[in-house]
């Protein structure tokens, strides 16, 4: 039951030209004040040439007792192309649902209307393909 | 991890006749966030408090970091960019920024206040990305933010990352080389991956981590060790980033994050035990308590 969320990536304003920091403005982290409203627990999916890496059984292995100490369910986000074959194997592994999504934000905004707000969002450390380490702190922030 | 790849094109810049960016015609400017840690080499967990027992250790510039400033003396060396280091810590992180400033370093940025003790990757982030809006204030836009890939004492490699969030820069981590191409005023930088290595192509403002070992940082003459001694360092506290405008947005109390514990690793004696068959051994793990229920 796949489901394909598409939307055009959010952009950042660019930096450019004197004065480019002139702009930027912080603010405190403010975690959510209640978490009642708060549902799911998700998993980021990694794969690679159609098969699923072990960081993500890893992960589906430690949110599965989390969730379902929670009462919520374990949703699985897949994110590529073509990432049927991901999907089946992500339906032995312990996920209840495991919508894909070509964009990360884009998911998330999908997902959340889907089946409401997630509450815990578990990151491998980085992927093997890429090596950012950027995606989690950056879907964080 | 690739060694030290020496610069491929000859540059016609040098400090004393830097490249300057066509459309504002100044040179370069190459920020590098660094620490201080204590020496892994050298650590020890109190058995107790069950923390890190940071009295006896000695410290040292956090290794990556010491690649990550040596590229930055690189783009010095070949395009003539000024350099700016920059650490948030406690005062004595200042052996650090002298250090800097004999090897090559144009000067060092010390943000220090007890208001910003116990912060995690958030506030850290976005302390040292104040402290780079406020650097580009004074000294002109910074263009390059370099960081090693991640810290010896926490391994978040969060921080680079957070701080090209905070400052919407685009962003390379876990990088193994760095080329600034002129013509373009674009850095090319190359990263380690699963089979092989991605090059990405990215515009100024950029963000960097660096690989440890992706150079063979250098060390201070003596003319240099003279400079740092007599340097002056910039010192700057919470008050000076008027940008972060509520204490509690740092330190401490800015930090989401709380770490529950900490627990020291030691091994422990297995015993095997013999079973007649597999469902015995499924029978045996499940008393155990090791196996989860399958969900089929």
């Amino acid at each position: 039951m796949p489901t394909q969320a598409t939307a055009a990536p959010a952009t950042l304003p660019r930096r450019k030209g004197a004065g480019r920091y002139d702009n930027v403005t912080f603010r405190a982290c403010k975690p959510a004040e209640s978490f009642a409203d708060w549902k799911g627990v998700w998993v980021i999916v990694e794969h690679r040439d159609g098969k699923l890496r072990d960081v993500t059984l890893e992960l589906l292995g430690a949110a599965r007792p989390m969730a379902d100490k929670l009462g919520q369910k374990v949703t699985a986000v897949i994110l590529g192309h073509q990432v049927d074959a991901v999907a089946q194997q992500l339906a032995r592994s312990g996920a209840d649902t495991w919508p894909t999504s070509m964009t990360l934000a884009a998911g998330i905004k999908k997902i959340s209307a889907l089946y409401g707000d997630v509450d815990i969002i578990c990151f491998g450390e980085e992927t093997t393909d890429a090596s950012t380490g950027q995606v989690g702190p950056g879907v964080a922030g | 991890m690739a060694h030290s790849p020496q610069p491929s094109t000859p540059s016609p810049c040098s400090p004393a006749q830097p490249f300057l960016l066509k459309a504002e015609q100044r040179p370069l400017h190459v920020a590098v966030c660094m620490k201080m840690t204590p020496d892994a080499t050298d650590l020890t967990i109190d058995p107790v408090k069950k923390t890190l027992d940071r009295s006896k250790v000695k410290n040292i510039i956090n290794p990556p970091d010491e690649n990550a400033f040596e590229l930055a003396l690189q783009l010095k060396d070949r395009f003539g960019a000024q350099v700016s280091v920059v650490t948030m810590g406690p005062p004595f992180f200042d052996i650090m920024l002298r250090e800097c400033i004999s090897r090559g370093a144009d000067r060092g940025v010390l943000i220090t206040d007890r208001a910003f003790a116990g912060a995690d990757t958030w506030p850290t982030s976005m302390t040292l990305a104040a402290g780079i809006k406020k650097i580009s204030k004074q000294w002109g836009d910074v263009d390059i933010i370099l960081f090693g890939e991640e810290t010896t004492d926490a391994s978040t490699g969060q921080v680079g990352p957070g701080v090209a969030g905070q400052l919407a820069t685009e962003q390379a981590t876990y990088i193994h080389s760095l080329e600034f191409d002129p013509a373009s005023e674009t850095v090319t930088a190359t990263r380690s991956i699963g089979g092989g290595h991605e090059v990405l192509r990215l515009p100024l403002p950029v963000a960097v981590t660096c690989e440890l070992k992706m150079n063979t940082p250098r060390i201070a003459t003596l003319n240099g060790k003279l400079r740092g001694a007599a340097a002056q360092l910039v010192v700057w506290s919470l008050a000076d980033l008027t940008d972060i405008r509520d204490p509690s947005w740092v330190g401490l109390k800015g930090s989401p994050t709380i770490v529950g514990k900490v627990d020291i690793s030691s091994g422990f004696e297995r015993t095997p035990v013999k079973v007649a068959s597999a469902s015995e051994a499924v029978e045996a793990l499940r008393k155990r308590g090791s196996l989860l229920e399958v969900h089929a």
